[in-house]
């Protein structure tokens, strides 16, 4: 008999594939969803020198990516994503011969990229340095040869193919932190700082034969930081700013010069910065510019008579660059001005003239920040003018190409690369629903008066349709005039556009148009339509910094209102940490226009504490505000907004926060105490979880926002199970190893206001990275099995069993008994970056699993692969209740990777949020790239399909109602015939 | 097990044998029942508010984990004016502090404490009965504690207090559990054993696979004709 039942059970299973795989037809592919592609903040900018000059722009960035950019509209020719932390860091980067060198020394890699094609043409392993130790590229001998400078050795590489012409290890490597490494004629250079003593250097011969070794005093020398080199020169500035010590490497006898820079009448100098100028006037002589006295900007040469020159001085110049075009050598500069401007010179520097053309004043919005770095490339236009194209990679990561005339060509904003936190807000509802919803919310009871205002609301109503209907009609045949007429009414239709955005800023039917709120952690915020991820506002603080918590940095957004309480405006705040003064910083705006909260201080509200713990109270004050708790380091509240301190003393003794010593493992819970000083925390509750090695690195409690509606699942037995559903259930992940080199994690179950542990679980020899999604009444989680060398998921849940204690209410302190918890574990095949549930309006559509792999895609998994009930043996009872019969690997459906082709990389977070429609849910997932898109976990029930066919339907209603009334004529006509008989 | 032991000596050092081999902390078997493995000192608070001054109130003794075996003594836990703070702390809705010891103080750090609250009307009414949860790790240590008075809801009852002499405590050890696995061995065997299932079934049944699935094969050639008599007619159409 058993063997008969096998294909039914196939049968059975294929048809459940069937029903949860969710594919996507080819037209939709980019219909609902975007992507976009970011390289984060740019450390090393070349212009490619090859081929046609300045089309290309080679980078490199702290996220571990090398990338050209196209220079022309700012795109991505093509990108390469390095090994992630820091064997993917990359110290240097040199182009040369149409290769792009990245020496990764974390890693102990250097490769070679095709700057054309972005393909790998050699890679070559070199000694790894650690994460402290930054290695240096140069190129040597006619640039054949790739010096390397990694992990206490110099190596030395063909540049062409990679191929090793000789290493060498360097000598006292355990006090000297060798650093720089430079082609001199036939030799090599290698000088290395020892803080506090002396500075040494090596010098080898072609053949790796040791020229030279010597060291010379500099007891002055605290950091290498306060040293460049350029041109066999290191220049040094004095950490009081005022004497600059020089000292050329490639002679022998080595020492350092001391100039005092007194002597040009400045002051207080910091900010050495050198640049490299290889015409013949400059010829060994390295050239290089301080800062003093807060802006001036000041241009020194060492001449070949190691004398000091002062080159240049010049006012307020946020950052400069050396460009050489044929035989002129131009100093640019870009310095801010008051509003949204900037001023770029051009200064021929054997002149010491400012060339007018290459000055000019440029859109620079205050929300860049200060620029950074500049690079530049200088060319000929047909009719032999100078042109010039302008980089500049500012504070906020972002690169903006200027040209000549001032013109931005392009922006990227690559603070989007590093999202910390993101909200997605819903729009407001249009101004004729806006006034209506006034209406209903004024508490006035007099009959006459709600009549007269019903009665002029809708007449306004009225006439507002009126002149919105005229204002499309003119829009139009706007338009159609705009056909003829040339660009020099560009402003003015960039107006009407921002007219048809408010208009189009607005709520739609279902509230799938949302305004995604991004969190960066340079301290911009964006405002991004969700429709196309187009950028709708962007502020910048740069005094906003993240604060660690469980050992990563975080930059919590709070929604303290949201859009739904008109005339009140939606208000969301930043919570971090003040750059310099490193206490708390609140920052407060707007989150659909992007404007700063107005009675704010300009870089918020600053707390008198570090941060403990901060949330978001589930109540209202009377302007429908969800006031912010911040429990500072030192126990005491801070509540936000200010007069809201009495509501929340009045719900202090029902307010419990609790906080984690990560590196301790003490949690703790505290209570509220009103006191004279305002309100203190007190301890309530303790739990030690400090194993040997451990350390907490993750604490997820639940969505507020998550709705459930069922309380209990239906057993094949037609009996309820009843969930364990405790609002404040916390999950605690600590992990370590334990002294012996085996990796543990444990995880526990804690409730947030009693302490209570509800359960607790180890993982013998399995560690992180471990991503855990908290929802309803289970938590599932991944991480490395080490034993096995796989990725396991592992799935707990909590029933309360067959009968619920307490059905209105839960209450912490008065707890059910403990719950039931089901476990259950699976394989998974890929690694996992990040994953999160899905989440609906009403929470009666079933749950589904986002979860971002390392290769690029984002998989949708039904919970029900996720089922701690799977039975191993299939029963009549587990098969009525549609149970999956348990396989230990989980299926990886390619048809189920939302994502489709649109691989998306080093994916920190995906945050779902629910949509008007019960069906659908939203889905943001960031990291390095950005890809947004809908979900819909049981499709789409409630939504009629694009190809619905209204007209079949419509004629088959029509000729029923056509067929019963004749059938009822007929009828009757019968029935009297047959009276008549 | 003692069964298999013909002297009851030799069995105990067996016993404890293996159990020094394998976990050097917990105890083995029934026979060591009542020797206690390690203790902890209770302490609790009637204060409210901030920097509470804790007293001792008893000594929970841990016999066996893995059995749950524990048992506590709390003579001379309280004072009668305990318990008039007590009474104040329930006017106050205040709540009753327990805590234990889990790390004893070094000279680098001060001792740690692990700790638990119940409120203190439900300990009132219940008349000073209380359940305390004792949750250690896989190795014995102590990770946290949770106390609950028996009488959840406060109804504002005044209870006798000849009630009041002493605690009426029950107390359970949870100790940490292994983690869900894949069960891949089992899911093996499971496929195998159905594999050789086959295989006999096979020899039973050795009809050939057509005269097998005759009636799921025929209504899948029907379907398929009429889809494919369909097509040309689709096809003509667009030409």
């Amino acid at each position: 008999m058993k063997v008969q039942h096998n294909p039914w059970i196939f049968l059975l299973s294929v048809a459940f594939l069937v029903q949860l795989c969710l594919a996507l037809y080819e037209d939709q592919a980019g219909k609902f969803d975007w992507r976009h592609q970011y390289i984060g903040r740019a450390v090393h900018a070349t212009f490619d020198q090859s081929g046609v000059q300045g089309k290309r722009l080679l980078l490199s960035t702290e996220q571990n990516v090398v990338a050209a950019v196209n220079a022309r509209n700012g795109q991505l020719g093509w990108r390469h994503i390095l090994e992630e932390g820091d064997s993917g860091r990359i110290d240097d980067m040199i182009v040369v011969n149409n290769f792009v060198l990245v020496l990764c020394s974390g890693g102990g890699l250097v490769r070679a990229f095709h700057s054309i094609s972005g393909s790998l043409q050699w890679e070559a392993p070199v000694p790894a340095s650690p994460a402290q130790k930054r290695g240096d590229l140069a190129l040597h001998g006619g640039d054949d040869q790739l010096l390397v400078l990694s992990g206490d050795s110099i190596t030395v590489l063909n540049s062409d193919t990679g191929v090793e012409v000789w290493t060498k290890v360097l000598s006292n490597t355990g006090t000297t932190d060798y650093v720089y490494t430079a082609s001199h004629g036939n030799d090599i250079i290698v000088a290395g700082i020892s803080p506090g003593s002396h500075v040494s250097k090596v010098i080898y011969t072609k053949k790796g034969e040791v020229k030279l070794q010597e060291s010379f005093p500099a007891a002055w020398l605290a950091s290498q930081e306060q040293c460049q080199f350029s041109k066999g020169h290191l220049i040094c500035l004095s950490q009081d700013g005022s004497i600059v010590y020089h000292a050329r490497l490639d002679s022998n006898a080595a020492s350092f010069i001391a100039s005092s820079i007194s002597q040009y009448g400045l002051q207080r100098c910091q900010q050495l910065e050198v640049f490299s100028a290889d015409t013949e006037l400059y010829e060994g002589m390295p050239i290089f510019s301080v800062r003093c006295d807060t802006k001036s900007f000041n241009l020194f040469i060492i001449k070949a008579n190691t004398k000091l020159e002062l080159l240049k001085t010049l006012k307020e110049v946020d950052s400069a660059e050396i460009i050489q075009f044929e035989d002129i050598t131009v100093l640019v500069t870009i310095s801010r001005e008051d509003g949204d401007k900037a001023t770029m010179a051009g200064i021929d520097l054997e002149t010491g003239k400012e060339m007018t053309e290459l000055s000019v004043k440029v859109h620079f919005p205050q929300h860049h920040g200060a620029p950074n770095q500049l690079r530049g490339v200088l060319f000929k236009h047909k009719d032999g003018l100078i042109g010039m194209r302008i980089l500049v990679i500012s504070e906020d990561h972002s690169l903006v190409l200027y040209q000549q005339s001032g013109k931005v060509l392009w922006l990227r904003e690559e603070a989007l690369a590093s999202i910390m936190s993101v909200e997605m807000v819903d729009l407001p509802v249009s101004q004729i629903m806006a006034k209506m919803e006034d209406e209903f919310g004024n508490q006035n009871n007099d009959l006459l008066s709600m009549f007269v205002r019903r009665f002029t609301t809708q007449f306004q109503q009225v006439q507002a349709f009126i002149l919105q209907l005229r204002q499309r009609l003119k829009a139009v045949r706007h338009h159609h005039h705009h056909h003829q007429v040339e660009e020099a009414e560009v402003e003015q239709d960039e107006e009407e556009e921002e007219e048809d955005e408010e208009e189009y800023l607005t709520r739609d039917d279902f509230n799938l148009h949302k305004m995604i709120v991004a969190v960066t952690s340079c301290g911009k915020i964006f405002g991004l339509d969700s429709q196309n991820g187009h950028v709708v506002w962007r502020l910048y603080n740069p005094l906003l910094v993240p604060f660690t918590k469980q050992g990563r940095s975080v930059l919590p957004l709070y929604v303290h209102r949201t859009t739904a309480h008109f005339p009140h405006q939606p208000q969301c705040s930043i919570l971090g940490l003040h750059k310099t003064t490193r206490k708390g910083l609140l920052f407060t705006f707007h989150p659909i226009s992007g404007v700063a909260e107005e009675n704010m201080p300009a870089s918020g509200f600053e707390l008198n504490h570090g941060i403990l713990q901060a949330t978001l109270l589930t109540q209202m004050d009377s302007e429908f505000l969800r006031p912010l708790v911040v429990l500072s380091t030192d126990l005491k509240y801070f509540v936000y907004p200010r007069e809201d301190t009495d509501l929340v003393k009045e719900l202090a003794p029902s307010l419990y926060m609790f906080s984690s010593n990560d590196a301790a493992g003490i949690l703790q819970g505290y209570n509220t105490v009103p006191t004279d000083q305002g309100l203190v925390a007190d301890v309530m509750w303790r739990l030690d979880l400090k194993r040997e090695g451990h350390a907490i690195t993750q604490v997820v409690p639940k969505r507020l926002d998550e709705r459930v509606n069922s309380q209990g699942i239906v057993l094949g037995d037609r009996s309820v199970m009843y969930k364990y559903l405790n609002p404040n259930l916390v999950v605690v992940i600590a992990e370590g190893d334990d002294g012996q080199g085996k990796n543990s994690f444990n995880v526990y179950l804690v409730d947030g206001v009693s302490g209570r542990l509800v359960f607790h679980c180890n993982h013998k020899k399995s560690s992180g990275p471990i991503n855990v999604v908290h929802s309803e009444n289970w938590v599932v989680y991944n991480f490395w099995n080490q034993k096995h060398r796989r990725v396991e998921l592992a799935i707990l849940e909590m029933y309360e069993g067959k009968e619920q204690s307490n059905t209105t209410d839960f209450s912490s302190l008065h707890p059910p008994p403990p719950p039931v918890i089901m476990r259950q574990a699976y394989t998974f095949p890929g690694h996992i970056s990040a994953m999160a549930a899905t989440i609906t309006e009403i929470g009666i559509t079933s749950k589904h699993i986002l979860i971002a792999m390392q290769n690029g895609g984002i998989l949708e998994l039904a919970k029900a692969f996720l089922d701690p009930r799977r039975p191993e043996n299939p029963t009549a009872e587990s098969r009525e209740e549609g149970l999956l019969p348990y396989i230990p690997e989980l299926p990886r459906p390619f048809e189920a990777t939302i994502n489709y082709n649109h691989s998306v990389y080093n994916i920190r977070g995906i945050h779902t949020v629910a949509s008007g429609l019960e069906s659908t849910c939203l889905v943001l997932a960031y990291g390095l790239d950005l890809f947004y898109d809908r979900v819909m976990p049981s499709r789409m029930f409630d939504v009629l399909k694009d190809d619905f066919d209204y007209f079949f339907i419509g004629s088959v209603v029509v000729g029923m109602i056509l067929v019963s009334l004749l059938t009822q004529k007929l009828a009757a006509r019968k029935a009297l015939n047959r009276a008549w008989k | 097990m003692p069964k298999f032991c013909s002297v009851l000596a030799a069995c105990n050092a067996l016993i404890v044998f293996v159990g020094l081999i394998l976990f050097s902390t917990q105890v083995a078997g029934d026979d060591e029942y009542y020797d206690t493995l390690s203790s902890l000192n209770l302490e609790h608070t009637f204060d409210s508010g901030l920097n509470p001054v804790y007293s001792r109130r008893g000594v929970i003794s841990i016999h066996s984990i893995t059995s749950n075996n524990a048992d506590i003594d709390q003579e001379d836990s309280h004072t009668p004016q305990d318990i008039t703070k007590l009474k104040a702390l329930v006017k106050s809705n205040g709540m009753y502090r327990v805590r234990i010891m889990s790390r004893p103080a070094t000279a680098s750090s001060p001792a740690q404490y692990v700790q638990s609250f119940t409120p203190a009307c439900g300990l009132y009414e219940s008349s000073l009965s209380d359940h305390i949860e004792i949750h250690l790790d896989a190795s014995g240590n102590l990770i946290g504690m949770s106390i609950d008075s028996i009488s959840p809801h406060c109804t504002g009852i005044q209870p006798p207090s000849r009630q009041m002499q002493e605690f009426n405590s029950t107390v359970d050890l949870i100790q940490t559990t292994s983690g869900p696995f894949p069960e891949t061995s089992t899911y093996v065997q499971k496929i195998e054993q159905e594999r050789q299932e086959k295989m006999k079934g096979g020899q039973v049944d050795n009809r050939s696979f057509i005269a097998k699935y005759w009636m799921y094969i025929v209504p899948l050639v029907i379907i398929m004709m009429f889809a494919n008599t369909a097509d040309p007619n689709q096809g003509g159409g667009g030409r």
